[in-house]
């Protein structure tokens, strides 16, 4: 277990420090994207999985307040492919402002039609990846409390082995975008990574929701062979000037 | 990657770009403050649209301006801003509002320039502080013109005697400084830029749209923005602008600078008829010459055929494992409203990309049978040989729309063409019954790139094929072979009256032919035994595998197969005759040289 043992007998031990391998999920749909913060108005998706898109399947499937998920490895098992949609969407999204008007005023209605903006999406098609991941249980949770016992990572880490293989999940899972939803199940070891070599740039590592609203960190992205490693650690915090959301349609106002 | 790729490309080309935030403008009205700044001269530089030749035009100070107090750009700006001439209204008219707000822009663009000159120790820079300080401008105009010539939308940018003032190395300074705090919003952010991964001052809004018209659009906006967001749908969490979106002020600049000048050379852009443009470049520039061939759309046969050796001879590009660092971007833009829209981003090593073109190349090269060589069809033909034919060339712009995006994507990404370019194909043939070299190019590209393997085509005849449609067409080529030898002065060939009947549903129209043959072939036996002969053996040859085979309709692929038949028969049929007339000549020379009475060979078919 990460927090029981001292950093410097984890490194020694191998596997990065971790003490089991790594949990493989593979996941594929016939479309997806994820979007690069430069282009999204017309959007351009990177060429493979985000970190935290990666995450995001993994909580679809399983997910509890005790662990979170960490990515260690993304694979690319189908060659990088595009396509492009273009589609009626709207421009604003619902705040509380709005929400309150709504309440306040019975005769007051939103116009989609009014509020139309086309927008195109370049987008991958025909994807698959591999995503490698280790989980990482809370110090509290392992303690246990009066209320539960402690709990362990092997529980975790069976049950989402147990999840993947009967294909259950709580939501659907997604890649990229809501509407591209995405499968998943057992690796394939039929299933090679592709030949495909590239330097992304800076790229979403994860975000983390804590009280002050969500935080984006980012790590610097390439992929040799078909693989992309992710560092435990991203790139230093404020390094990348993204302003936290003022609001969210579910919180107070900003 | 974009737009990485973009300030890169930006670095290698620097000398060629212009100062930052400049861009080329025509400039209308010259205003001459002498050496001294004694005294305002208006030049003029308005030129008739037939000298185009004689239009200046300089890169000066630019950058996206809107709002209702509009600020003015350094020294060179409109006559409004320069000279303080009001807009006149739709009857001409200038109101209090206009000639106010004239006012209030004349003095904002005076106090730029008296700020520019108060950092500048050049002499020219004290003359314009001479000229400027003395209130709003007052200036000569040259003989013969007329105060009303000088439109408030004219560009004027100013000289002091020799010397363009915007060309001072302390004005391009003081302009970029100027850019900066308009475009870094209300409060200095910083961080790390997205795109070089540096931590550097950030932008709030990008500086410069693309030019307008250089995106062609049948929409309503002009120019557009590359990164722009504007409506809460549009950032994460509802931010606008680029709060969520770093990119430093030189990326920012030199990204769109990059863009606006790949979008200005005729070298590496290519603009489609309907809407959008596609840009190409390469990382180190080495030789792409091949690439230049390709988007220049000549294809020069020799050349051609070095491409298509190299790529056959050298090793496969992925045997050097990245020992080739060159590599090939192209960038397709459109837009919608005012912002670019990406369609497409190539980037790909150099040798994938010479190998896309080269598979191009092969898989629609028609070999001519007259000539002895391949031909190779430019793009835009065959995108246009989808449209009408005239009878003498297509009609212009009657191409489908969209196509020709559709085929250079297909090119580049070495994928298959548009499924509906075949039965829009098909249809031209009928409609036109005409059958030439862009038409045939465009039905083997579409045939090759199949995803059924059957449907692959070998580039001559191939006489050992036993596809029935193949053999349909071959047999069609050869009864009009016996009606033309029969009937040479005919005014409706067969072609002209049954290629479409035949192409779609042989089994009622072609036994037909072939029996009407007959009394074609008894003629030739009278006149032409020779030819007769020839022609019958071919004839039966042929039709003794087809006969027991007779498909009630061809499907479209089907039909592609008739006519790539038909096609190579008569290119084998011309490459026959061209054998025939060169023996013919060389026994000719030969029974010349000798000088003894020739014995001519056995009279070759001129028609087999």
């Amino acid at each position: 277990m990460r927090a029981t043992v001292p950093a410097r007998r984890r490194a020694a031990r191998g596997n990065e420090g971790w003490a089991f391998p790594d949990l493989v999920v593979e996941v594929w749909g016939d479309a997806a994207c994820f979007t690069r913060p430069e282009l999204k108005t017309e959007r351009v998706s990177y060429p493979l999985m985000t970190p935290s898109a990666a995450r995001g399947v993994l909580e679809a499937i399983f997910w509890k307040p005790q662990f979170h998920y960490v990515v260690r490895k993304i694979e690319v098992l189908r060659p990088v492919s595009w396509m492009r949609v273009r589609r009626n969407e709207v421009k604003s999204v619902i705040s509380v402002q709005e929400v309150k008007k709504l309440q306040a005023d019975r005769r007051h209605r939103y116009d989609v039609e009014a509020d139309r903006d086309q927008r195109s999406t370049l987008a991958l098609r025909d994807v698959r990846y591999r995503i490698h991941a280790q989980i990482v249980v809370s110090p509290e949770a392992l303690a246990g409390s009066a209320k539960f016992p402690p709990a362990s990572e092997e529980k975790y880490r069976e049950q989402l082995r147990r999840r993947v293989e009967r294909g259950a999940c709580f939501s659907e899972p997604f890649l990229g975008c809501r509407e591209f939803s995405a499968s998943f199940g057992k690796p394939d070891p039929g299933q090679r990574a592709v030949d495909f070599s590239d330097e992304l740039g800076v790229m979403l590592h994860s975000i983390e929701y804590g009280p002050g609203g969500e935080r984006y960190r980012w790590f610097r992205a390439s992929v040799t062979d078909g693989v992309m490693e992710i560092p435990l650690e991203p790139l230093p915090e404020g390094a990348v000037a993204i302003v936290s959301p003022g609001w969210r349609a579910d919180g107070a106002e900003g | 990657m974009l737009l990485q790729r973009l300030t890169e490309y930006g670095e290698r080309i620097a000398g060629k770009l212009p100062a930052e935030f400049y861009r080329e403008k025509q400039i209308h009205w010259v205003l001459d403050i002498g050496e001294d700044g004694q005294q305002g001269r208006l030049l003029r530089r308005k030129v008739s649209g037939r000298q185009r030749d004689q239009v200046v035009s300089k890169p000066v100070p630019y950058v996206q301006r809107s709002g209702t107090k509009v600020p003015p750009y350094l020294l060179v700006d409109t006559a409004e801003f320069a000279l303080g001439i009001a807009k006149a209204d739709k009857d001409g008219e200038v109101t209090d509002k206009a000639k106010d707000e004239a006012e209030r822009r004349h003095e904002a663009y005076r106090e730029l320039v008296l700020r520019w000159a108060g950092t500048s120790d050049e002499p020219s820079a004290a003359a314009a502080q001479r000229f400027f300080s003395a209130g709003p401008v007052t200036f000569s105009l040259p003989e013969g013109v007329d105060a009303k010539q000088v439109e408030a939308k004219d560009t004027v940018a100013v000289m002091a005697g020799t010397r363009w003032l915007h060309d001072l190395d302390s004005a391009q300074r003081l302009w970029a400084q100027e850019v900066r705090a308009r475009k870094g919003g209300a409060e200095e952010r910083s961080g790390l830029c997205l795109v070089c991964g540096e931590h550097r001052a950030l932008l709030a809004t990008i500086p410069e749209p693309v030019k307008k018209g250089a995106v062609p659009t049948t929409g309503g906006s002009n120019e557009g923005q590359l990164i722009s967001i504007n409506a809460p749908a549009q950032g994460r969490g509802g931010a606008t602008q680029l709060v969520n979106t770093p990119v430093c002020h030189q990326c920012g600049g030199r990204s769109m600078a990059v863009l606006n000048h790949l979008l200005a050379s005729d070298r590496h852009r290519r603009r489609f008829r309907d809407d959008g443009v596609l840009l190409w470049w390469t990382r180190h520039g080495q030789d792409d010459s091949a690439l230049a061939m390709f988007f220049d759309d000549q294809p020069d046969p020799a050349e051609v055929e070095r491409l298509l050796d190299s790529v056959h001879t050298r090793p496969a590009p992925t045997a050097g494992g990245g020992l080739d660092t060159d590599a090939f971007y192209a960038l397709s833009l459109g837009l919608n409203n005012a912002r670019l829209v990406v369609r497409d981003w190539i980037d790909i090593p150099l040798p994938a990309a010479r190998r896309n073109l080269a598979a191009w190349y092969e898989d629609h090269g028609v070999w001519d049978g007259w000539e002895g060589r391949t031909r190779y069809v430019p793009l835009w033909q065959m995108a246009l040989s989808c449209g009408r034919w005239l009878g003498e060339r297509y009609a212009p712009k009657s191409a489908p729309h969209g196509l020709e995006p559709e085929l250079l994507r297909s090119a580049l990404h070495q994928i298959r063409p548009p499924a509906r370019a075949l039965p829009l194909l098909l249809q031209r043939v009928h409609a036109d019954r005409r059958i030439d070299l862009p038409r045939l190019a465009l039905l083997r590209l579409l045939l090759n790139r199949s995803h059924n393997p059957q449907d692959h085509l070998m580039p001559q005849l191939d006489k050992d094929s036993t596809d029935p449609a193949y053999r349909w067409g071959r047999l069609f080529a050869v009864l009009e072979a016996v009606q033309y030898e029969a009937l040479p002065d005919i005014n409706t060939t067969l072609r002209d009256k049954f290629f479409s009947a035949a192409s779609t549903a042989p089994a009622s129209t072609m036994p037909r032919l072939y029996r009407d043959a007959r009394a074609h072939l008894k003629r030739l036996r009278r006149d032409k035994p020779a030819a007769a002969h020839a022609l019958e053996a071919r004839l039966d040859e042929i039709y003794e595998k087809v006969c027991d085979d007779l498909p009630g309709h061809l499907d479209d692929v089907q039909q592609g197969r008739f006519i790539i038949g038909y096609s190579h028969q008569r290119a084998e049929d011309r490459a026959r005759r061209r054998a025939a007339k060169e023996a013919k000549e060389k026994a000719q020379r030969e029974a010349k040289t000798a000088d003894v009475p020739a014995q001519a060979d056995a009279p070759q078919l001129s028609a087999s």
